[in-house]
């Protein structure tokens, strides 16, 4: 078994090159003997707090008070930092999770787009960029905030549990709060959409270098752009562009290892520059690009 | 800051890659092996792998497969046409592993089937239903785009533990006993969690390690702390705990796959994870 695909096309394989979230995560279950505040500033980013038992009181500076009674989650998105103040009272013991990661991590890392993250999500708050959402907790958020709370794994091991139930929850919560107009449902493909999208996948091969644009490529076959993404996606297991990024890393392999070329001329060949080449390489096969040639 | 029982700050990274494929023709493909560990979890598979042009080696079937590799390695495997390679990989770079608490020496030292010793060491373990279940989340993903990033990126490290867990717990001998000894008792250990189930005798246990019955229960208890039964009790309750958390099983499968009867398997549950087995659910 080694650092590649089996397949030498990604017929129904796909990767996820470079998984590097930088979460925080607190959680537990608190008991004040008497009422508490606490004023936090959060950073830009999404913060995601999830209420198993007990409930909490936040106010953003200019807003009414809201009250999060578990089970529960609020969930905000912010490209600024901002103030917002916790009331906490005595009548339950709080059990609480809250998940942060910057927007950095959202958007290069995961690829969320703040503007479309703004259309999408329900409820917006209209100061900036700044989106808030307070929901009722169903039966899968509540059983990954238990499954969190009681994690029985120990020491590095348990980090890294948690970091990845963090994750699940966020793409779970952040899924459940989308419009429905925006659902995608998996819809099935007729023979002729599974020809158009092979005939998609020969055109990208021959044009690795200067694949054409999403539109020209849909007209090219007869489609169009909604159809072509979600459809590819759905026959392939990769978007249109992992599956040209993967094939000039491919390309380049078989470049470097035939020593036919030098590595800033693969990383020239592939579109990418020198540093980005590297590591996307070193990601891809375990081996520095200098290390075949 | 809002106070804190546990606060985690995480980084970590890996690469990961998963698919159904069965290829139409005979596929040989020679590359270098990733370096650092990788976890491959086969659903699905049957291939013949080899390292440097030593003797190769056959895996067939499922699987959970631990590849530590350092230094440069040429890799090789060969698939028959047909056949279908149903699986989920993830590779995690030494320095990642430091990183991340990943013990990688650990790894190595522990007694599970080895498949391949020689330049790259390739451990064989059983596939267990939690690890099973995340991998069929992580091929059928429910999610698109920034989502879909999003869960997998979850899932993979959810995986990479689930998956290394057994062997991260193995490898240790405690003091008192001779190498040979503890050899012998990580084995029964091994046995014993196998065949949770229908458990062996403590007679047929011994006998299959090759130790004496009285030897093997005074050993156990030294080196784990406890019988050989109350480890099957455990791990029995360990191994519904990983199912449910997983996904994909009711309390009842659970129930009926560890071997107690419903009423019975939520009253242990509850008294030992302090919660019902159905608020794990999903």
């Amino acid at each position: 078994m080694q650092g590649r695909k089996p397949a030498a096309k990604p017929d129904y394989g796909w990767e996820l090159p470079s998984v590097s979230p930088s979460v925080s995560l607190t959680g537990g279950v608190l008991e004040f003997s008497e009422p508490a505040q606490v004023t936090e500033v959060v950073e830009p980013g999404m913060k995601l707090v999830l209420v198993l038992g007990g409930q909490i009181t936040y106010q953003l500076r200019d807003r009414q008070a809201i009250r999060v009674q578990g089970p529960a989650f609020h969930m905000s998105f912010s490209e600024d930092p901002f103030t917002v103040q916790h009331r906490f009272d005595t009548t339950a013991p709080l059990q609480y999770i809250t998940v942060r990661m910057p927007s950095s991590t959202l958007c290069d890392e995961f690829g969320f787009d703040v503007e479309h993250l703004s259309r999408r999500l329900d409820r917006r708050d209209t100061v900036g960029t700044r989106l808030t959402v307070d929901r009722r907790a169903n039966k899968i958020v509540q059983a990954l905030g238990s499954q969190m709370l009681l994690c029985p794994l120990q020491g590095a091991m348990r980090n890294i549990y948690l970091s990845g139930k963090a994750l699940e929850l966020t793409a779970t919560v952040m899924a459940g709060v989308e419009q429905p107009d925006d659902d995608r449902p998996i819809t099935s493909l007729s023979s002729q959409d599974v020809r158009r999208l092979r005939q998609v996948q020969e055109i990208l091969l021959q044009s690795l270098q200067d694949p054409p644009t999403l539109q020209v490529l849909a007209r090219l076959v007869g489609t169009n752009v909604n159809k072509l993404t979600l459809g590819f996606r759905q026959l392939f297991g990769t978007s249109v562009y992992g599956f040209v990024r993967e094939q000039r890393l491919e390309l380049a392999y078989r470049m470097l290892a035939a020593g036919q070329i030098s590595v800033s001329d693969a990383a020239q060949t592939c579109g990418y520059t020198n540093s980005h080449f590297t590591k996307a390489f070193r990601n891809r096969y375990g081996v520095a690009p200098s290390a075949l040639s | 800051m809002i106070p804190a029982i546990w606060s985690n700050q995480f980084s970590t990274d890996m690469t990961m890659s998963g698919g159904t494929v069965v290829p139409r023709e005979l596929l040989e493909v020679r590359a270098p092996v990733f370096q650092g560990l990788q976890v491959i979890v086969s659903l699905n598979g049957k291939l013949r792998g080899g390292v440097n042009g030593r003797a190769p080696f056959d895996i067939d079937g499922s699987g959970v497969y631990l590849v530590l590799a350092s230094g440069c390695h040429e890799g090789y495997d060969r698939f028959e046409p047909d056949t279908l390679q149903r699986y989920v990989k993830i590779g995690i770079d030494p320095l990642s592993a430091e990183r991340s608490g990943f013990d990688i020496e650990r790894i190595a030292s522990n007694r599970s089937k080895r498949i391949c010793s020689d330049d790259v060491l390739v451990i064989h373990q059983p596939l267990t239903p939690a690890v099973k279940s995340i991998a069929l989340q992580i091929l059928v993903c429910p999610f698109q785009g920034a989502l879909r990033n999003t869960y997998l990126a979850g899932k993979g490290l959810e995986l990479s533990t689930i998956a290394t867990e057994r062997a991260l717990t193995g490898g240790r001998t405690s003091a008192g006993l001779s190498g040979f000894d503890a050899d012998r008792l990580w084995q029964a250990r091994e046995l014993a969690e196998l065949h949770f189930r229908e458990p062996l005798t403590l007679h047929e246990l011994a006998r299959q390690v090759g130790i004496n019955v009285k030897k093997l229960t005074s050993g156990f208890r030294q080196q784990f702390g406890m019988s050989v039964f109350e480890h099957i009790q455990e791990y029995r309750l360990q191994e519904s705990y990983r199912m449910l958390s997983a996904g994909g099983y009711s309390v009842s499968e659970v129930a009926t796959f560890v071997g107690y009867a419903i009423p019975h398997f939520s009253t242990l549950f509850r008294k030992n994870f302090g919660v019902s087995p159905s608020a794990l659910t999903v």
